[in-house]
């Protein structure tokens, strides 16, 4: 029974990480402040990088521990510089999906409203 | 029943805000007293509490807090802690599940991470983590974020790259003057180069995929 359950958590394990593999590639996004927010993607953070002319960027991802996804808090960057990638920070040992990018000036906190998933395939206007 | 609570204690938070907002932050001219802000931490901290006063979502004590702060300068690990904590027992009683929280010690300074979920949304977005993140603790965590020692390690972990950077000026034609030049203006100095030669080391640092963690 145990070796069963440790094949099926490998399974999963393995299955997330292909699935971690597939969202791998870049996106970027138009933003409203006129700069270029790109979305990479680690093995276990995302980070937002390129966000030229922004006042402020947010970044946050998609991770799965203990049964359940979860996003981490976001990530907020004051006055983020020119080339230069801003992390969500780990949080969890098998990490995979999903990461966000936001500008929210004039509004400090981001906005549902304003934000855009980036996945590997498309391109969002924030 | 218990995010019903939540919502009646947010609006109750909102309409306590929004009779206070102001209190030592915006004189009746509704410009901020002093200090004027100098430091990127200064700047943050005006910044959200001009925010919260067009549309008052802070608890009293975090605009107290950020208040100190702004007044000294000086935040702390337990101040950001304590405003953490009071986000995360918020989302916890709007029924959110929370992974963590974790104390990271990466840079200058521990900080801490943290992920959570929400079992009533599709995809778990935890919206109402983030509403009680605005209440309780943004203020406060940006405050620690761009407090001086976070930025000074910011600069150390971008120093790791200086070779490379200094490199893609004088391979590209546009050999730095002084490559000890400070990193942050050595980042953004090809914009003085102007032209195609500008667009082409701005292209070489960002495949350098300087990453640094806020």
């Amino acid at each position: 029974m145990k070796m069963r359950r440790s094949l099926a958590g490998a399974a999963v394990g393995i299955g997330l990480m292909i699935a971690a593999a597939c969202i791998a590639p870049s996106a970027s996004a138009e933003n409203s402040c006129g700069g270029l927010a790109m979305i990479n993607y680690s093995a276990d953070h995302a980070y937002v990088k390129n966000v030229g002319g922004c006042t402020s960027v947010a970044v946050r991802h998609h991770y799965f521990a203990a049964g359940t996804w979860f996003w981490t808090a976001m990530t907020y960057k004051y006055l983020p510089s020119a080339g230069i990638g801003y992390v969500s920070p780990n949080g969890a040992e098998l990490n995979s999906g999903q990461a966000c990018a936001a500008v929210y000036y004039p509004s400090w906190t981001c906005a549902y409203g304003s934000w855009e998933p980036v996945t590997a395939t498309s391109y969002s206007s924030f | 029943m218990r995010r019903v609570n939540v919502f009646v204690l947010g609006l109750g938070v909102l309409v306590l805000a929004g009779c206070t907002a102001g209190i030592g932050v915006t004189g009746s001219d509704g410009t901020l007293p002093t200090p004027s802000p100098t430091t990127p931490q200064q700047e943050v901290i005006v910044a959200m509490l001009r925010g919260d006063d067009a549309q008052p979502t802070m608890s009293d004590e975090q605009r107290e807090t950020l208040l100190e702060i702004l007044a000294t300068g000086e935040v702390t690990f337990e101040q950001y802690q304590d405003a953490v904590n009071r986000t995360l027992d918020c989302a916890t009683d709007a029924g959110l599940k929370i992974d963590g929280p974790r104390t990271v010690d990466q840079g200058g300074q521990p900080t801490i991470t943290w992920g959570w979920s929400d079992p009533a949304q599709p995809d778990g977005d935890p919206k109402l983590g983030e509403y009680c993140r605005n209440v309780h603790s943004l203020g406060v965590e940006q405050a620690y974020l761009n407090s001086d020692v976070a930025l000074e390690d910011e600069r150390r972990q971008l120093e790791a790259y200086r070779p490379q950077i200094v490199a893609c000026y004088a391979d590209n034609g546009a050999p730095l003057d002084d490559p000890d030049m400070d990193i942050f203006d050595m980042l953004n100095d090809y914009e003085s180069l102007g032209g195609t030669r500008a667009g082409i080391v701005e292209s070489c640092i960002n495949e350098l995929d300087i990453v640094v963690i806020p």
